[in-house]
């Protein structure tokens, strides 16, 4: 088995592969990289920065962004609005500014969020944000990059980018990839896999995780869902609806939505 | 006998003691290579570094904080290897 592990996106990846070259998993490393550089917010080049200080006019995307920007919308749609990547307003008024190592900025008031489908219109090679409208992909990015990377590498590969991860094939012995998974290793096999959780990313009087619906840090009794499902970007999307909702109704949601999960 | 003689022979006869019983306990426990190891090994096992976070990393089983409610559906296995990486919050 083939392993490379690196830092990108905020984290550590890392990258499994049965019957794979080393060189291929190091081209999923320069990929991954990549994506990061156009992805984040904290660098004001990065294409998300220029797309957001465009808000108001059309601007003009990859196809990457484009797809990523699509997928936003689904899950928008597929979450009832709780999974909102138009919260950057409210990320920076609750004082995540800038990078979380350089620590949080004083807080402000917390502008309302608009439904995405509002403030972001897209068209092929196109994207346009409505004036004051501003988007953050980090919930949303890392699940849909594993997807990607893990259908590029090969038939049996793991992929895991900061936690939100896809295996692909059996693994080793056919019978899944093992992998860890609220306490217990679970064999995943074609499935993805991810963690929501108010635990990390947490400053004194607030954390990353904005519910849209208050445009504030949630407020809810779980502290850390991880979620099974198709794909890691659906993986990724139904913990966070689940994280919001708490630990009454997130059950009966992600009931016929995921192949499992563990709710803390 | 005199007291030296009898201190020489209680010795002996406690070294003797000694090394029967260490003997004893010896081919009473074999080592078995297929024994699996105990969760505190796997554990430790399991544990990696990681690069430098304000929370400390936790074992790859993914452990959440608490005592987490697991829910799978029936066609996801669960198995007693350490997993080789696992799912956290970012």
């Amino acid at each position: 088995m083939e392993s490379l592990t690196f830092d990108a996106l905020g984290g550590e990846c890392e990258l499994y592969g049965i019957d794979i070259d080393a060189a291929a998993l190091k081209e999923g490393q320069g990929w991954a990289l990549r994506m990061h550089d156009r992805f984040t917010r904290f660098e004001p080049n990065s294409e998300l920065s220029r797309l957001n200080a465009s808000a108001g006019r059309w601007s003009s995307v990859s196809s990457e962004m484009e797809a990523l920007l699509r997928e936003s919308l689904r899950a928008f749609d597929i979450s009832d609005g709780l999974v909102n990547v138009a919260v950057l307003p409210a990320l920076l008024a609750a004082g995540y500014t800038r990078d979380f190592a350089a620590g949080p900025t004083a807080t402000t008031a917390a502008p309302r969020i608009r439904p995405l489908p509002e403030v972001l219109q897209l068209r092929p090679g196109e994207a346009r944000l409505a004036e004051g409208a501003s988007l953050d992909l980090g919930g949303i990015a890392k699940g849909w990059l594993a997807d990607r990377l893990a259908a590029d590498l090969g038939r049996n590969v793991l992929v895991n980018l900061c936690g939100d991860l896809y295996a692909r094939g059996g693994g080793a012995t056919g019978e899944g990839w093992p992998v860890g998974f609220g306490g217990k290793t679970l064999l995943l096999m074609d499935l993805g896999a991810a963690t929501s959780g108010t635990t990390k990313r947490a400053w004194e009087g607030g954390h990353h995780l904005i519910d849209p619906r208050t445009g504030l840090p949630a407020k809810t009794d779980l502290s850390e869902v991880s979620v099974l499902a198709a794909t890691a970007t659906d993986a990724e999307i139904y913990a966070k609806v689940a994280l919001l909702l708490g630990a009454s109704a997130a059950p009966k949601w992600l009931e016929g939505r995921s192949q499992g999960w563990s709710l803390s | 006998m005199e007291r030296a003689t009898l201190l020489r022979a209680g010795a002996a006869l406690f070294a003797a003691a000694a090394f029967v019983g260490a003997g004893g306990y010896v081919v009473a426990h074999p080592k078995n290579d297929a024994a699996p190891l105990q969760p505190p090994a796997e554990t430790q096992l399991a544990l990696r570094t990681s690069v430098p976070s304000a929370t400390p990393a936790p074992a790859r089983t993914g452990r959440a904080t608490g005592a987490p409610r697991i829910t799978t559906a029936p066609g996801v296995q669960a198995t007693q290897l350490p997993g080789i990486t696992y799912t956290h919050v970012s």
